[in-house]
């Protein structure tokens, strides 16, 4: 069990995390997660990879927590820091910008922008999570992306090593 | 971006051209306007780059709280694995790593008679971590990766088996053995990552392999000052 939660906690706390908004929450609804992961191992057929088995119901747990908690007031606070895994590649404080816009995006689009854009499910797959139409997913992801590249547009033309003064 | 043209084409629009194609109306407005297609290009690498978002490491002791609750619903049964007992053990691997370095992984695999040479490897060439494969295709590259977690799986195993046991003094290699066939699993995930960069199986699979060793050591040298 241990090496199966080595293995595959940091994609799911990350798809957590992100949906959450918050680390807090973000470790409870992990944790609920692998419990019910856990307690579903013997339902998991092979059909799908285990990782994708067990990032669905990773998602699903933390829409549902989410949900259940309708709280958006921890999200106001800082990001603190998260660790990535390695292998470090690309521009790291790029990785942290995208990950303060997406914790400042309404919980609905964000919520869209991370299974699609992030996740990579369908607008389908999206609907059924969310239980929202197809539509409505799209028109959120439209909208979670605009706002994202506002909130980012003035980063991208700034100097990298006043951005990095900043840290 | 106020001297953008968006009149005709607002930024929710291009940002459904990220993945649509533009019907025949917003490409003409495309092609008549460079600071649109710019925005455009922006949101598309905005997508790319939530696309290539890390994963992100839970709190370090999150495993633990989670063992607790797994215990306390019947889901895993047995005591926990005692921290003074886990300490002496890496311990020992504390000061092969610290002490006589990275070679000392090869020195144990090459002599011990047990180890298992991965696919593509003589016996004792765990101490070639640093030596790249080559793979012949992809296949190849991720049945060396597989082989190689396979190895390091089975030493893992060994050290907690070894470990249940109490039985600490009889091979204190052990822990060695381990680390050194993390290291061969880094090493081989490298090489093939090296020659087949798009294959997403295997940048996953480095990733994976460089947290586990990194929190490996983390733990060997901390556990070693405490």
């Amino acid at each position: 069990m241990r090496a199966l939660y080595d293995r595959y906690s940091p994609r799911v706390y990350a798809v957590v995390r992100r949906i959450a908004g918050d680390d807090d929450l973000a470790e409870d609804y992990a944790q609920e997660a692998w419990i019910r992961a856990i307690r579903a191992l013997p339902s998991f057929r092979g059909d799908a990879r285990f990782s994708t088995w067990l990032h669905r119901i990773a998602v699903n747990s933390a829409l549902q927590a989410v949900r259940k908690a309708k709280t958006r007031q921890m999200r106001e606070s800082p990001l603190p820091d998260v660790i990535a895994v390695a292998p470090q590649v690309g521009d790291v404080l790029m990785e942290r910008k995208l990950e303060e816009a997406l914790g400042q995006l309404p919980e609905g689009m964000r919520k869209v922008l991370i299974l699609h854009d992030v996740e990579g499910y369908t607008h389908e797959e999206i609907g059924t999570a969310l239980g929202v139409t197809s539509g409505t997913s799209k028109s959120q992801l439209f909208k979670a992306r605009a706002k994202m590249r506002h909130m980012l547009r003035g980063y991208e033309n700034r100097p990298k090593e006043v951005e990095a003064w900043s840290i | 971006m106020e001297h953008l043209n968006l009149e005709h084409l607002n930024l929710e629009q291009l940002a459904r051209l990220v993945d649509e194609p533009p019907t025949p109306e917003e490409r003409a407005i495309l092609d008549s306007d460079p600071d649109l297609r710019r925005e455009l290009e922006a949101l598309r690498a905005q997508a790319a780059a939530l696309k290539d978002l890390p994963a992100v490491l839970p709190p370090p002791d999150s495993w633990h709280d989670l063992e607790d609750k797994l215990r306390s619903a019947g889901l895993i049964r047995g005591e926990p694995p005692m921290p003074g007992l886990w300490r002496k053990w890496m311990q020992v691997a504390a000061a092969l790593v610290l002490f006589t370095g990275g070679t000392a992984f090869g020195w144990v695999a090459a002599t011990d008679p047990e180890a298992q040479p991965l696919p593509g490897r003589e016996a004792g060439d765990v101490a070639g971590v640093a030596r790249p494969a080559s793979f012949a295709n992809l296949d190849e590259a991720r049945g060396a990766v597989l082989a190689a977690e396979e190895e390091w799986k089975r030493t893992y195993n060994e050290y907690r088996r070894l470990f249940d046991a109490q039985n600490l003094r009889q091979t204190p290699t052990n822990p060695a053995r381990r680390l050194a066939a993390l290291e061969a699993l880094v090493a081989t995930t490298q090489a093939s990552v090296a020659e087949f960069p798009e294959d997403q199986f295997l940048n996953g699979f480095l990733g994976i392999t460089m947290m586990e060793r990194q929190q490996t050591l983390r733990q060997i040298g901390r556990d070693n000052w405490h």
